[in-house]
This record gives structure tokens, C-alpha cells and sequence, in this order.
């Protein structure tokens, strides 16, 4: 452990050049030298095995280049592109609105500063990031998209053990909508660690969509940390389709800060092998007269360990708060693991949240049913059945094929 | 068609089926009744496949080793059970099943898939005379369906599959009359030289509507009784006591 936060001081005293952020990123060097990477006795890391993490000393990420060949069949049609490859912006394979940049060309903006200072240091993997990010995006819209951005982020094998560092920063304007959809993709088998974290700003009434496809390689490491501040009025929906990488860790940080503002999150999971891939969100309602829901779908098979811990703040001032969460999870096999947790603090007295979480395991009636009808794969088509309410909220067709196809699991 | 031997199934060691012993040739109808807990649900699941139970005997069913197969297998060589109680499978549309399992039965007979056009307009056609809207080919296969449009649902299944032994598992409770008509109707339609029935009810009523040939008194794990159908009526009149005193 020691010897990978000195990997780490080492990374940063050698390639962070000095930027408008440096007094940050000194104060982010140090919190995550005295915190080192998370452990078990970190309540809402106790299930994640960080092992590789804390053993493995992971080089920043080269920059590289792009066969087109490659991308063209990755990108969806009647959207925008933008393409990162190992966390850089690859402007030559962008076609995007006014508004889209990288974030290192942007590092003298106030806001775009204030934004990045006001992280929570104590978290030792947003501490990383805020010491060592190199690059990213920056997303401004101030109109109504006319298309969904489609946000690809690239790894490719320019370096073995490479980790990239990456911070992005969505601010919608007051009445702007947009759709973002951010898939990742391996382009390589090698083990990489990508740390993200997002910045997303939703102004008065704005309505922002959000999806997200992780499918990283088997060998790949994701954090990826959001924080999410929606003022009055605004329309956040997010949705989450998790299936690859080795480890995979999501959190969301949301917060409502203007009232009668709403927040949908959903998503869907799936963990095979010895993947651990863990979700955690966590819903602040700040203010009264706000919206909430979130649903979630999960399943764990062979060796795998599948984590979901969801949060809900009402504060003492949040009357009137209308809060869902709902979880599901299957349990496909007796080596598999699933860890699920509601969590509710509730400091208001006139308000509405509903919670319920089961996990369960494929009905033997209905196997046996559609066995009994002649279906050879029964389990699998329980299985897409069990999906299918998740993927179908998936509006473009070749996303939705290339998704339900990282869902298929084999009879 | 099917040879049923000294057929024995128990659950945790509690004996259901004791050496049932019953042999149905082509285009036959045998109704099987008896008593409550007599094994003749049982004997629908045995023959099935259904897991859970300890099962021995022997079973022939078209000169192949019934017992050894797996359900699906059964499934796709002919054999349907019309369940006493359907399952709803939240996700899987009424449509979709209906194609899969026609399509694994053609595959397992080396025949290609059904053309999709050609399915669809047989399917809303049988749809029709189970008196069913094409509403519920899109929904999921039983959710939310009364207890008579889950009998008509699996008499659908049933009409699409054209399988060749038909076991019917109580298929007749809980249905009023006119659905019961339908039920019948259906099964009517599918009477045939090479296609035979186990009709498995409590009451005769059913068998006002599907005619037997045979009729079969199931108690205690065991054939007690057979005759023709006028044997039901016996049934109906004198109810299973008389079969202890015999």
C-alpha cells in the first residue's frame, strides 16, 4: 500500500505540470497520500475487493491514435460524436455542437475552477482524480439539443497497467435539455484503471438524459464518480447499464437545490465471472417539493459479487419530498454474491418514500413451463425476460441491439 | 402411442403413484378421475417431466424411453400438458412463446422455422375459435389472466403445437360454461387418428363435451377402475365409495 501512494505522489510530482488548480491538486495529493485507496473498513467500500488497486502501481496512460476503421462502426447514426481515447479529447473524430471542448483548454474559467475545488478531498479516489485528471470533457449546452451527444470513451492498449485520470464537466443552462449517452469501450485485453469523475450541472428548468454502458474489458478497473447539482425545476433521468470490466465502481453524488425538481435514476446490472461491479448513489433532497425515484435490476452468476447500496437524505426542510426506490436482483448461482441496501434518513415529517429490495433467484414453475412447451433455453429467456423492462427504455435501435447483446446470457 | 408400467413416483418418501399401469393407443381419449390426493395431477407432471419426484417404472411413449428425457425434450417429441394451473411469466409475451416453442419442435423434428407471416395469421386465427381478443398474444404468457383465459390460453398452445399426446390436467376447473364449451371445442378439433388424449378431471361434466373412450379410476396411486363412459356416470351417481367395497 505505502509503496503505491508513493507510486502515486511520484506520478504527480513528475507529470502534473503546474495549472490554474495546483494549490488543489497539492491539497488532493496529500488527502490521498494519508488515506491511500479505500478499505474494507470503509463502510461503503466494505464489499469491493481493491486488492489489484492497493498492490499494483498503474502508469498514466500514453496519449495515441485512432484507426477510423475501428470507431466508424461504434458510432451511433443521428447523434453527435465525441470520442476520448485513453481520456483524451480526439477532436479530429468529433462532429459535436457549440459547447463541447476539453476541459485542459478550460482550466482558466472561475467556474469550471470552483467547480473542481469544491470536491470532497475525503474521498480518497475523487482526491486522487482531483490530483492527477489530465483531461477531459467539458459540456455546455444552452439550447435544446436537437440530437443525443454520443460521448464514446476509448481504451486502447498503448500501455499495459496504465491508468487514466479523467474529469468532465455537463452544465446544462437554464431551460436547455440534452441527451447524453457515454459508452465505454475496451479496445484492448490489457488491465487499465480508469478513474472519472463527472460534474453535472442541471440550471432552473433544465432537463438533462443521461445514459451510461459500461463494457470494459474482463481485465479493466472503472471508478466513476458523479456529482450531480439540479436547481429548481430541472429534470434529471439517468440510466445505467453495467456488464464489463474486472471491478466496476459507480457512485452518484446528487443534490437538489431548487425545489420541485425531479430525479429518475435507473439501471441494470449484470456480473459474471469474479467481476465486482458496484453501484452506489446517494439522493440529497436539500429543499421541499422534490421528485425521486430510482430502480434497479441486477444479477449475479458464477463467481461474481454484485453490490448496490442507495441512499436517500431528506432534510428537515424537504417537505413534501416524493421518494421511490426499488430494487430487484437475481441470484443465479450459490458462489455468486449480492449485497443490497436501502438506506433512508428521513428528517422531515410530511413526506412520501417508498423503498422495497428482493433478491431472488428464476422460478422453478416457469422454467419448468416453458420447458414443458418444448423451449430448450428456458433460463435464458427468463433471464431476457427479467431485462427486457430495462433495455427497453433504450429508444435507439443498434444501442439497444449492442446492449442487449452484453445482457445475453448463455443457457 | 404410450406404455405406462408398475409406474411408481413419490415425494420426500411419501408414495403417490404405486405401480400405475396404462396403455393408450393412437386416437384414443381415456379419462382419468378419482378422489382427491388419488395421483392424478401427479401422474400429469410424472409424465411431463416435472423435478421433485422419485419416480420408477417404465413409460414408453412412441418406442422411446419416456422417463429419460428431459421436459423439453418430451415437449418437443409430441407430448403437452395442459396445466391445472398455469404460470405467469412476467416478460415473455404470449406471442413469443408460442413461436419459440413451435419453432423447437419443428427444429427437433429437421424442419426450418415457421415463416413469421405465416405464423401470425394461423395464430390469429386460432386465437379466434378460443375465443380470445389478439390483445394477448402481446401480453406476457398468463399475467393478469382470469382463470378461464389461462385454460383457453394453454387450449391455444395446444391448437398452435398440434402435439401428439395430450395430457389435460383439470383442465375444466374453475370454468364456466361457456368456457367450457370453448375448451372442448378445442380439443374436438383436434381428435384424431394418430392423436390421443389423458383427460384428467373430477366430474363427468367434462365428459359430456370431450367423449372418452375409456375411463379410468385413479385411487391410491393406482388404476382401481376401468371402463367405458358410462362409467362416469356411475361415478357421478354413486361418487368413489362403492370402488372401496368392491
Amino acid at each position: 500500500m505505502l509503496k503505491t501512494i508513493t507510486h502515486y505522489q511520484q506520478l504527480f510530482a513528475n507529470h502534473i505540470p503546474a495549472d490554474a488548480l495546483t494549490p488543489v491538486r497539492n491539497q488532493a495529493i496529500d488527502a490521498f497520500s494519508a488515506m491511500g485507496f479505500p478499505t474494507n473498513k470503509t463502510e461503503s467500500w466494505k464489499y469491493l475487493r481493491l486488492t489489484v488497486l492497493r498492490e499494483q502501481a498503474f502508469t498514466l496512460m500514453p496519449t495515441s491514435t485512432l484507426d477510423p476503421a475501428v470507431l466508424t462502426p461504434l458510432l451511433l447514426a443521428d447523434c453527435y460524436h465525441v470520442v476520448c481515447l485513453n481520456g483524451a479529447l480526439m477532436p479530429q473524430h468529433c462532429t459535436v455542437p457549440q459547447g463541447v471542448s476539453a476541459l485542459r483548454a478550460r482550466l482558466d474559467e472561475s467556474a469550471i475552477q470552483t467547480l473542481i475545488a469544491q470536491s470532497d478531498l475525503s474521498l480518497s479516489l475523487v482526491a486522487l482524480n482531483t490530483a492527477l485528471f489530465q483531461d477531459g470533457l467539458v459540456i455546455d449546452v444552452h439550447t435544446k439539443l436537437d440530437k443525443p451527444l454520443h460521448c464514446l470513451f476509448l481504451t486502447d492498449d498503448a500501455g499495459a497497467l496504465t491508468t487514466s485520470q479523467q474529469r468532465h464537466v455537463v452544465r446544462l443552462g437554464a431551460d436547455a435539455a440534452a441527451t447524453i449517452i457515454a459508452e465505454h469501450v475496451s479496445l484492448t485485453t490489457t488491465a487499465f484503471f480508469t478513474n472519472a469523475v463527472w460534474h453535472l450541472e442541471l440550471a432552473e428548468r433544465a432537463n438533462g438524459t443521461y445514459y451510461q454502458v459500461f463494457n470494459d474489458n474482463p481485465k479493466a478497473i472503472h471508478i466513476d464518480h458523479c456529482i450531480l447539482n439540479q436547481q429548481a425545476h430541472s429534470v434529471y433521468q439517468g440510466l445505467s447499464f453495467l456488464s464489463g470490466g474486472a471491478l466496476v465502481r459507480t457512485d452518484l453524488e446528487q443534490r437538489f437545490l431548487g425545489e420541485h425538481a425531479s430525479c429518475s435514476v435507473k439501471g441494470l446490472t449484470l456480473a459474471q465471472e469474479k467481476q465486482q461491479l458496484d453501484q452506489h448513489l446517494r439522493l440529497s433532497h436539500s429543499v421541499a417539493h422534490c421528485y425521486s425515484e430510482q430502480f434497479f435490476k441486477g444479477l449475479a452468476l458464477d463467481q461474481s459479487r454484485l453490490i448496490f447500496n442507495g441512499k436517500v437524505i431528506v432534510d428537515q426542510d424537504a417537505q413534501k419530498t416524493d421518494a421511490h426506490q426499488h430494487t430487484k436482483h437475481l441470484l443465479l448461482s450459490s458462489t455468486a454474491e449480492i449485497y443490497t441496501k436501502p438506506e433512508l434518513e428521513i428528517y422531515a415529517n410530511d413526506v412520501k418514500c417508498a423503498h422495497g429490495a428482493t433478491i431472488g433467484q428464476l422460478s422453478d414453475e416457469a422454467l419448468f413451463y416453458l420447458k414443458s412447451r418444448g423451449i430448450t433455453d428456458a433460463r435464458a429467456v427468463l433471464i431476457k425476460a427479467f431485462n427486457q423492462e430495462l433495455l427497453d427504455l433504450l429508444k435507439w435501435p443498434v444501442l439497444k441491439a449492442r446492449v442487449s447483446a452484453l445482457f445475453a446470457v448463455k443457457a | 402411442m404410450l406404455t405406462i408400467k408398475d409406474l411408481h413416483a413419490s415425494v420426500d418418501n411419501k408414495a403417490i403413484l404405486q405401480g400405475l399401469n396404462l396403455t393408450i393407443k393412437p386416437g384414443e381419449v381415456h379419462a382419468i378421475m378419482g378422489p382427491n390426493g388419488s395421483g392424478k395431477s401427479t401422474l400429469g407432471n410424472v409424465l411431463a417431466g416435472r423435478e421433485g419426484y422419485e419416480v420408477s417404472g417404465s413409460v414408453t411413449y412412441h418406442n422411446q424411453d419416456l422417463l429419460s428425457l428431459a421436459p423439453e425434450l418430451r415437449a418437443q417429441a409430441g407430448l403437452f400438458l395442459a396445466f391445472q394451473y398455469p404460470i405467469e411469466i412476467p416478460g415473455v409475451s404470449n406471442v413469443y412463446l408460442l413461436k419459440a416453442a413451435l419453432n423447437a419442435k419443428r427444429k427437433a423434428q429437421g424442419l426450418p422455422e415457421v415463416d413469421a407471416m405465416d405464423f401470425l395469421s394461423s395464430v390469429k386465427e386460432k386465437i379466434k375459435a378460443v375465443d380470445l381478443d389478439q390483445d394477448f398474444l402481446y401480453r406476457s404468457v398468463n399475467e393478469g389472466f382470469s382463470g378461464g383465459e389461462k385454460k383457453r390460453n394453454e387450449i391455444l398452445q395446444m391448437l398452435i403445437l398440434e402435439p401428439s399426446l395430450i395430457i389435460l390436467d383439470e383442465t375444466d376447473s374453475g370454468l364456466d360454461i361457456d368456457a367450457l364449451k370453448v375448451v372442448a371445442d378445442g380439443v374436438n378439433s383436434l381428435r384424431s387418428p394418430d392423436r390421443s388424449f389423458i383427460v384428467i378431471t373430477h366430474y363427468q361434466r367434462l365428459l359430456d363435451y370431450i367423449v372418452p373412450d375409456f375411463v379410468h379410476v385413479l385411487a391410491n396411486g393406482k388404476i382401481v377402475a376401468s371402463g367405458g363412459k358410462e362409467l362416469a356416470l356411475k361415478l357421478e351417481d354413486q361418487g368413489y365409495g362403492w370402488l372401496d367395497n368392491a
